[in-house]
């Protein structure tokens, strides 16, 4: 699954670069400028949508948020899942899709200057693991930061790297 | 003897407070209560204690405190008591033991619910005035709601049942919500659903009321509650199997009271509506369903169009969000001969009359106006003319010749129609054991009913091989599945002559051999797999809180605003409206829709200015209702700035209160004498009769001080939305007067935060609709809600002209919606479109509403 905020994309702009994503892809709106009522129904052919009327208080608690509005999806569907803070190209979308399918078990991250979570790869073992529920549940009752987070998932989920 | 101690400081640790108050017979924050001065370091409240407190004979714990003035609260704390160890040591005699319970029990959760039957949170939530007191909730159930019967966690506990289901943390939980456990048809639905849901989930079963049904229940389910106050009442109830569950089946809309629960814990959940919209009264049940459902499902495609209008007032998108599911599919069976024979041979000792022969026509169900069964009477007495030997057998409960509301005139009519003599063709029968040979024995069934979803005495029927005889769009069973079907006669509704003819040209049951019964239906798995499709095609998710924030399931408290965060997001996720999510999304519907009366309407943000209005206004109150007049007058300035302050009201003795509050503030209104009828509006609407006290005057702006607004503490704060927006305050004038002002615009109103359909008068809409020069819309958007408005002559004069002269308005009492009076409320902005005039509605989103 791709999880794109809007950070990496113009609402009401082009999405192309996002369509090369080979499986469900997200876009996530955090508050700001909106698409109007029309065109979010029109992104809804191509994307599933979350719209943010407030700022999510972490990205594990975002995370957390989509891991119990897709829940049907997280149970039933197999795929790797990224998300993307920041723009990003076409060819980065597709090539990270393809090194989470290589590498099922794999886990890889890059922080923003500000140590916020910019991107994050996380193979389909770990994406679709009924314990993810928990580790996110546990991170967003403590309030961590992002940097923490991807510390406690690498922990919680060594894969190929133990 | 048990270590106290040893039971405290294990307690105490887990709460976090072992550090500060290893003893439990010294509270180191109670003693400093009695000495706010002193030093918060437990150790030093200890010393001053020995050296100073000890010798005044000042408690150390709210216990000892308490016991002093009343000594009986110790045989209340050791009733509460749960725990073995602290019970034993209780009932050992050891005086310390009960200054342990309560000491235990005031620390509140989790200890108070792990040791007792006392919960400090489940208290509060079901008395929240006790709260607001500031009482404290121990002391207060121990000296007062022990013996006032006010509940605890023993009511709560004592209605939790452990079912012989067992629990499995492998297994997804379902939640089966009914609404009572009586053996009627849709708790026999719920029966089914657990029954089926048993081999694969663990099962909650919660009701809304007990009844005989409960150990059947017990049989599937892991556990079973009844509970009127769901939201409150399931975080108490122990066992792991309520720590998650995954989604939940509402059976029957009288389910409702479980949807708060459900959104606020986010477990998504399917609706299984069996009922028809015109008898969900109050309609709040049918749209709360509509609006928080993941899945509405209906036993019938003619249950599901009852609710056309109910789910375009709320924008649900019927053809996505709902889903017809029959609790049985269609079949026929049949009986032999030997079989029907012996049935008749019973039936004829039981009834005295013999029945070998006779065309036999059954009937059964509750005797009520719902089932018609005046109808089956009527029925059977145009048959007993034609043709004696079609005999008529009723079989049901229900008769209470008692009930003045129906069972008196059934009761009357049965002894006319000669029902129950062996002379005659019609009988009936209790509900019982007759039953099967009553189906066994039929040629056919004549269903009666008025409304009546599926009911399912006709599978009965059908699979004893009986022709089923019905009224048209009276039952589910009007839907083609099966209407169409040779096993079907329909005939014209209500008409007992057309089902009498009917009857009488049917042939008789011909036996047929043993028919193999059909397997039960796989209903919970049906409904399960749509709901996880359903949930599975969801695309536009929300979170947070939107811009208005009125509430719809929950109260307007401080507390509550994260739950009304939950169900506005669940609403807009589906797109389905109740409140208006910001001031964008209004304008932007505006924008966006292409209806006539909608390109007029216009938002305004509300002002206020301390000027003498420049626009010349008049005021009219229909003061049906006195109470608030005084306040009024003195609370809003606009009463002194009007030209004119004319109060409508309906006798002599409030005409003259009004005249002296008025003159108490310095005004001298006219005041007219009006019939108590048509609410506030009619009223206002007759003062513009040719010659009437309206005269010429252009502005006015309409007000009333009804009961049903002012009475409540929310009708109050409704009111003053209204009025404040509307008016202004006691020195400054609100702007909407100049909005009225332009000369395109002929309505002004507030700007209501709930978007409000329809509802009732979309029925009316017909009568109506044509005399206004396009089309209405699906719903007016916007609208005067509570009808408070500033408005122009001429759109009063448009909207007499639209009902006509002498138009024959309905007389109190009038029902809460659906009369032309409520239609009124809902077409001003229309006639003033019709008038080619714009209408403005004016927000104030600080101002609270509810």
């Amino acid at each position: 699954m791709l999880i794109a905020t809007s950070n990496c994309f113009e609402p009401g702009g082009d999405m192309s670069h996002l369509l090369g994503w080979d499986g469900p892809s997200l876009l996530v709106f955090l508050p700001g400028p909106r698409p109007s009522r029309s065109l979010f129904r029109q992104l809804e052919k191509d994307f599933l949508v979350l719209d943010y009327l407030e700022m999510p208080s972490s990205t594990s608690a975002l995370l957390m948020d989509i891991l119990s509005f897709l829940k049907v999806h997280f149970e039933n569907e197999s795929w790797p899942l990224l998300y993307v803070d920041r723009p990003c190209e076409p060819a980065f979308v597709k090539a990270q899709g393809e090194l989470g399918r290589r590498h099922p078990g794999d886990l890889e991250a890059s922080f923003s200057d500000e140590d916020v979570l910019a991107t994050l790869r996380m193979g389909e073992m770990i994406s679709t693991s009924p314990v993810l529920r928990d580790v996110l549940s546990f991170m967003c009752e403590n309030n961590i930061d992002d940097r923490r987070m991807v510390s406690l998932l690498n922990l919680s989920f060594p894969g190929e790297r133990a | 003897m048990t270590d106290l101690l040893a039971i405290w400081r294990k307690h105490a640790s887990a709460a976090n407070i072992l550090q500060r108050r290893p003893d439990f017979r010294f509270d180191p924050d109670f003693y400093r209560s009695q000495w706010p001065d002193l030093d918060q370091d437990p150790q030093s409240l200890r010393s001053h204690y020995e050296q100073h407190g000890q010798a005044a004979g000042l408690p150390t714990s709210l216990y000892l405190k308490a016991i002093a003035h009343r000594p009986e609260l110790t045989s209340a704390v050791a009733g509460l008591i749960v725990d073995p160890e602290i019970r034993e040591a209780i009932a050992s005699g050891d005086p310390e033991a009960v200054h342990l319970a309560f000491e235990l029990m005031h620390l509140g959760p989790p200890v108070d619910s792990n040791i007792s039957d006392f919960s400090l949170d489940a208290y509060l939530s079901a008395y929240p005035d006790i709260g607001s007191a500031g009482v404290d909730a121990l002391v207060h159930y121990l000296a007062y709601g022990a013996r006032e019967g006010r509940q605890t966690l023993k009511h709560l506990r004592a209605s939790q049942y452990h079912g012989r289901g067992v629990y499995s943390p492998d297994r997804p939980t379902c939640l089966i919500a009914t609404h009572e456990l009586s053996r009627t048809g849709a708790p026999i639905v719920s029966l089914d659903l657990a029954r089926e849901a048993s081999r694969t989930h663990n099962v909650i079963v919660a009701s809304l009321k007990e009844g005989p049904l409960l150990d059947s229940f017990l049989e599937y389910a892991c556990e079973v509650v009844v509970t009127t106050r769901p939201l409150g009442d399931f975080r108490h109830y122990g066992g792991e199997v309520f720590s998650k569950i995954d989604f939940a089946i509402v059976n029957s809309v009288e389910s409702w009271a479980f949807i708060p629960f459900l959104v606020a814990n986010e477990i998504p959940f399917a609706s299984y509506v069996h009922e028809y919209a015109h008898y969900i009264i109050p309609p709040y049940k049918s749209t709360f369903t509509g609006l928080f459902a993941d899945l509405l499902i209906f036993s019938s495609e003619h249950v599901r169009d009852s609710w056309a209008g109910r789910l375009k007032d709320i924008e649900f998108d019927t053809a996505r969000d709902s889903m017809i599911l029959r609790q049985r599919g269609f079949s026929v069976g049949g009986v032999d001969a030997v079989t029907r024979d012996s049935a008749r041979v019973r039936l004829s000792e039981l009834i005295g009359r013999d029945l070998s022969k006779v065309r036999l026509i059954c009937g059964a169900g509750h005797l009520q106006w719902r089932k018609g069964t005046d109808i089956f009477t009527m029925t059977a007495q145009i048959c007993h003319a034609r043709d004696p030997e079609t005999v008529f057998v009723w079989i049901g409960d229900g008769l209470n010749f008692e009930d003045i509301s129906f069972g008196v005139w059934m009761k009357y009519h049965m002894r006319q129609a000669g029902a129950d003599q062996r002379d005659r063709n019609l009988f009936f029968l209790p509900a019982g054991p007759a039953y099967s040979d009553l189906m066994v024995a039929s040629d056919a069934m004549f269903v009666s009913s008025r409304l009546d979803p599926l009911p399912n005495v006709v599978f009965d029927a059908l699979d004893a091989g009986c022709h089923i005889v019905q009224f048209k769009e009276a039952s589910g069973f009007g839907d083609s599945f099966y209407a169409e079907t040779e096993h079907f006669t329909s005939v014209e509704y209500g008409n007992p002559l057309a089902a009498a003819e009917a009857i009488l040209s049917l042939s008789r049951k011909a036996p047929t051999a043993g028919v193999e019964p059909q397997l039960p239906p796989r209903l919970f798995g049906s409904i399960r797999k749509a709901l996880e499709a359903r949930l599975s095609a969801q695309r536009y998710f929300v979170r947070g809180a939107s811009q208005i924030d009125v509430p719809v399931l929950y109260t307007s408290s401080v507390e509550d605003r994260s739950l009304r965060v939950l169900e506005r997001e669940k609403m807009q996720r589906y797109r389905r409206r109740f409140v208006w999510r910001d001031l964008a999304e209004v304008e932007e519907e505006l924008a966006s829709s292409g209806n006539w009366t909608h390109k007029k309407l216009r938002l305004a943000p509300y002002e206020q200015v301390r000027r003498v209005p420049e626009t010349e206004f008049s005021i009219h109150v229909h003061a049906y209702y006195t109470d608030e007049l005084g306040d009024d007058l003195r609370r809003y300035r606009a009463y002194r700035w009007a030209k004119r302050v004319v109060f409508t009201t309906d006798t002599e003795r409030k005409a003259d209160e009004i005249r002296k509050i008025a003159a108490l503030e310095g005004l001298s209104p006219e005041v007219v004498i009006v019939p108590n009828r048509g609410r506030d509006i009619l009223p206002f609407m007759e003062l513009f009769d040719e010659g009437g006290i309206a005269g010429e005057s252009e502005v006015w702006c309409h007000l009333h001080q009804k009961k049903s607004l002012a009475t409540a503490k929310s009708g109050d704060v409704w009111r003053a939305f209204l009025m404040r927006i509307l008016l202004g305050d006691e020195s400054e004038m609100s702007t909407a007067l100049d909005f009225i002002g332009l000369g395109d615009v002929g309505l002004v109103a507030p700007f209501d935060p709930y978007f409000v359909p329809w509802n009732a008068s979309r029925e009316l809409l017909p009568k109506f609709a044509s005399r206004l020069r396009e089309p209405l819309p699906e719903n007016p958007l916007l609208l005067p809600v509570g009808n408070m408005f500033w408005i122009r002559r001429s759109v009063v004069l448009a909207m007499r002209d639209l009902f006509g002269q002498n138009y024959p308005w309905p007389n109190e009492p009038i029902p809460d919606d659906g009369t032309e009076f409520h239609l009124i409320e809902r077409l001003w902005p229309a006639v003033t479109a019709h008038l080619g005039m714009g209408s403005v509605f004016v927000h104030k989103l600080d101002q609270r509403r509810v």
